[in-house]
């Protein structure tokens, strides 16, 4: 484990000429015999929310799961932080600082919110710890009322203020969100939103959402894909003006153009 | 046409917001579920020890049978669910993380059991009167007496068996991780070859292997002048209890037992988290492997001798102990020895026919009621 930083990763905007954190160039992942990425390119600028869009079945949950190891890839380049990820098992790409914050929130449902918060905080002492968790309920002041209760028992948004703040208990670099909107009230995806703005000055967040909304109030840039290829992708703004396009792939044209002109 | 309807299903395969979910590896998907590892429900625990303690008090009531017997199956009761539990919970807890059934289990108890009678003969024979004075292992025969020599044998088998184990996961089981039939082809073959392993290796000629001396802790004591316990027995029970103990702090008060509860939820969460399972599995192999050999200790102990068949005996009774205890939960193969241990003396006694049916029986009520066992999820 000696990916020590120096100091906190930087906060500034980011640049063209900001090294990207994460790259992927010409990645193919297969599940069974469906050939589902076909050749996906992505360029994570640190400090900054990157979202990646499309349509469901677009290959985003499998990118994602594909930089963590979970399906790997048959063919193609990733890179993180400078060293490559090829070749590596789940545990080892988690532990050069990726935290994974699946589709399912991937809660340990028969332990309770702190023994699922102790699990994620890997080797972390306990002072290391403790303000780890302060940082946590201060993003999601709810946590403190059910820190004792087993997570099986909480609501989707409670599962989901779980499941962020066990990616934030290590000092990772960089986490990968998979549709924390996904099931949540609009009231509770608020509360997301809130917490991922604050969050995005710690940490690099690679964003998989469906929901417009979230994705363009706290993207910075996006990525749009489908059937497994790259469509486009650049600054979030231009893709709020770019109606056609939000019509075309996300269905939410008229939303696209209430943004644009907010 | 047609291929226009192909096509499209096909998309719709590929198009689906998640892919095909991975399919749960592991033999008997039915029985498969999120278990409760390692977590007693105070509620389910009261239901059962009213259960069990009204039926024993109906059996003795109405049935009248002394009350010395009643202690005597009592007795003999903890003792089979002391040993049941030995093997139970690492079955279990095997299961639980990594999907194994691990039909070699029966061996490593039975090896356990025979390294330990093997050793504590060798302490025991003093070099003067002793036959072999040129092997390597002659060093052992230092003429003990029987308590340092139970412990020292106790250790050695433990050692023996935490190897055995170690070899088995990383020579054999690490490379089929995932393929369920193959594992189960593969422990029922190192099932045979231990087997003949260990007649070769304690040169046997008969099924039994003898103790030469009584291992400690012999004798018996008089609670009340009808009432006679064996100390041995005593000694199995609190072996037993002190195993439930300590693995349950392992499970619940170390940040090892979160990693181990956390993979028998679901394994590839905690590798993502950075932890790397297959240590973990390669941990809990091995010591379930050394509860088995335990309990073939405790066995040996108890019946005064080993057989060669008692490894896979008691692996089917303790297979029926995991599935009404849960799959993978390791509170549930402590009730389930309990209940299968303590209900079959009586059962023997009082309906001599179904005595041996019994177990079975009970696992057919159990699974009727709830078909993920006592202590298993809600799926399925």
């Amino acid at each position: 484990m000696s990916h020590e930083h120096e100091g906190q990763s930087s906060v500034l905007s980011p640049q063209s000429s900001v090294l990207p954190l994460l790259t992927l160039e010409d990645v193919h992942t297969y599940i069974g015999q469906f050939h589902i990425l076909q050749g996906i390119k992505l360029e994570v600028p640190p400090g900054a929310v990157t979202v990646l869009l499309g349509r469901n079945g677009a290959g985003k949950t499998t990118t994602l799961k594909t930089i963590m190891g979970l399906t790997p890839a048959r063919q193609g380049t990733i890179n993180f932080n400078g060293a490559s990820l090829n070749r590596l098992t789940t545990y080892e790409i988690a532990r050069n600082g990726i935290g994974y914050v699946p589709e399912d929130r991937g809660i340990f449902r028969d332990m309770s919110v702190e023994e699922n918060l102790l699990l994620a905080a890997r080797g972390e002492k306990p002072a290391d710890y403790r303000r780890r968790l302060e940082f946590c309920i201060d993003l999601f002041p709810d946590m403190r009322r059910f820190l004792r209760q087993k997570a099986g028992t909480l609501s989707g948004g409670q599962q989901q203020m779980v499941a962020i703040s066990r990616s934030l208990m290590v000092d990772n670099r960089m986490i990968l969100i998979d549709e924390p909107s996904k099931g949540l009230a609009p009231i509770v995806v608020k509360a997301v939103i809130d917490a991922l703005q604050k969050l995005k000055t710690h940490v690099t967040i690679l964003l998989v959402e469906q929901n417009f909304t979230m994705a363009s109030t706290v993207g910075d840039y996006f990525y749009l894909i489908d059937d497994g290829h790259n469509v486009t992708n650049g600054p979030m703004a231009q893709l709020i003006a770019d109606q056609e396009l939000t019509r075309q792939y996300l269905g939410v044209g008229g939303q696209g153009k209430f943004r644009a002109e907010d | 046409m047609e291929f226009a309807i192909y096509d499209l299903r096909l998309r719709g395969l590929i198009l689906r917001p998640e892919f095909p979910p991975t399919p749960e590896r592991g033999f008997m998907r039915i029985a498969r579920q999120k278990p409760n590892i390692g977590r007693l429900d105070p509620r389910l625990i009261t239901l059962l020890g009213v259960a069990v303690g009204l039926l024993l008090i109906l059996l003795y009531i109405n049935t009248a049978i002394k009350f010395p017997t009643f202690v005597k199956f009592l007795i003999n009761g903890l003792v089979e669910s002391a040993i049941l539990f030995l093997m139970a919970s690492g079955l279990s807890l095997i299961f639980g993380l990594m999907d194994v059934v691990n039909f070699a289990h029966g061996a490593v108890f039975t090896w356990g059991g025979f390294v330990f009678i093997w050793a504590f003969n060798r302490f025991t024979t003093s070099s003067a009167e002793a036959k072999d004075k040129e092997s390597v292992v002659a060093w052992m025969q230092m003429g003990l007496d029987p308590l340092p020599a139970t412990l020292l044998a106790l250790v050695l088998a433990l050692l023996a068996s935490a190897v055995l184990g170690a070899a088995i996961e990383f020579l054999a089981i690490r490379r089929l991780y995932g393929r369920p039939v193959f594992q189960i082809l593969l422990t029922l073959g190192l099932v045979l070859v231990l087997d003949e392993a260990l007649r070769i290796v304690f040169s046997l000629s008969s099924s039994s292997y003898d103790f030469q001396a009584t291992p400690w802790p012999g004798g018996n004591f008089k609670p009340s002048p009808e009432i006679l316990v064996n100390w041995k027995s005593v000694a199995i029970v609190v072996l037993g209890l002190l195993v439930f103990g300590g693995v349950f702090w392992l499970l619940n008060r170390t940040k090892v037992g979160l990693v181990i509860r956390g993979g028998v939820e679901d394994s590839q969460m905690v590798q993502a988290l950075g932890y790397n399972v297959k240590r973990y599995f390669f941990g809990v192999f091995v010591l379930g492997s050394i509860l088995a050999a335990l309990g073939g200790v405790a066995y040996a102990v108890g019946s005064s001798g080993g057989n060669e068949s008692m490894g896979q005996l008691n692996l089917l009774t303790a297979f029926v102990v995991v599935v009404i205890g849960g799959m993978g939960s390791f509170s549930g193969a402590a009730i389930g020895a309990l209940m299968v241990g303590l209900i079959t003396p009586f059962i023997g006694y009082h309906f001599q026919a179904i005595a041996d049916s019994f177990v079975m029986i009970l696992l057919v009520l159990v699974l009727l009621v709830r078909p993920q066992g006592l202590f298993g999820g809600k799926k399925y």
